[in-house]
């Protein structure tokens, strides 16, 4: 496989469900196990995301319910870095609640995203995220 | 026909002066959607028709936007809508024929929700639109 197109920072604290993104993202045909990171908390991806100067990353998908920084302070704190704020954010929750999103939205998040309740779903939406963000979008250029 | 419910807003909007490049977009949303998008040739008409919508629930649900429109180009688009209270939450794809880091960073930074590349195969612009259109009128969720 040659220079990673796709670099994905995956923020996501239940075990369980980052193993499974995880999984889905790496059936998708540009991405191997190279191309996924996983924070189980704001503020390691704080720390990984200013490791690299936000070169090592292309794509955000965020959780809300973080411990430490949670999800939204993390967008804010994304959005005000000089260094950061280009990245793009999809926030991936099991809340819909319109004042979420709606905060979500005021702080910049490129897309919304419902976590599926059943594997089906989430095989059907992981479709249609591999076909946009990973085959059709023009994301930031990384250094790997 | 572009499909409009009640008082709403078109669900698609396309800014774009090209006459082929709609067509393109207009084969494919009649095919597969059943209407087609509401087309504009730049900004000026495109504002026009948004400031008759005031409410989250009747904007567009997707702006796809070239960038090299006449007049008020898609910079001067971005601008306006990024930085208005409520047309800010509408999803803005760019559609360019630039694949240079620089432009697809500027966009990102100005809030741009995707960006994708014109390609001049039919078959793999075609691909492209039905990916983007795939996600944001199925995956993604919106405020109501």
């Amino acid at each position: 496989m040659g220079f990673p197109k796709v670099k994905i920072l995956l923020v996501e604290d239940n075990l369980a469900d980052a193993k499974l993104t995880t999984k889905l993202f790496t059936r998708c045909e540009d991405i191997d196990k190279d191309c996924v990171e996983t924070a189980g908390d704001g503020e390691q991806a704080w720390q990984m995301l200013n490791d690299s100067e936000g070169l090592r990353f292309n794509l955000i998908f965020l959780d809300l319910n973080l411990p430490k920084i949670n999800g939204l302070e993390l967008l804010t704190m994304i959005r005000e870095s000089d260094k950061l704020s280009h990245l793009p954010v999809i926030i991936l929750s099991s809340s819909i609640a319109n004042s979420d999103m709606k905060k979500a939205f005021e702080l910049r998040a490129n897309a919304y995203l419902k976590k599926p309740a059943d594997l089906m779903e989430y095989q059907a939406l992981m479709k249609k995220i591999d076909g946009f963000w990973f085959q059709s979008c023009k994301l930031p250029r990384i250094n790997a | 026909m572009s499909e409009t419910v009640n008082n709403s807003a078109a669900k698609l909007i396309y800014i774009e002066d090209n006459e082929s490049d709609r067509m393109i977009v207009d084969k494919y949303c009649s095919k597969h959607l059943g209407f087609k998008p509401e087309c504009f040739n730049n900004g000026m008409p495109f504002f026009d028709y948004l400031s008759k919508y005031s409410e989250i629930e009747d904007l567009p649900r997707l702006i796809l936007l070239d960038l090299n429109v006449p007049e008020m180009n898609g910079f001067e688009v971005i601008d306006v809508l990024k930085n208005h209270d409520i047309y800010k939450m509408i999803p803005v794809i760019v559609l360019s024929v630039s694949d240079k880091n620089e432009d697809i960073l500027e966009c990102y930074r100005m809030n741009v929700n995707g960006y994708i590349c014109k390609d001049v195969d039919f078959e793999t612009y075609a691909k492209t639109l039905e990916s983007t259109i795939n996600f944001w009128l199925d995956a993604a969720v919106i405020l109501t």
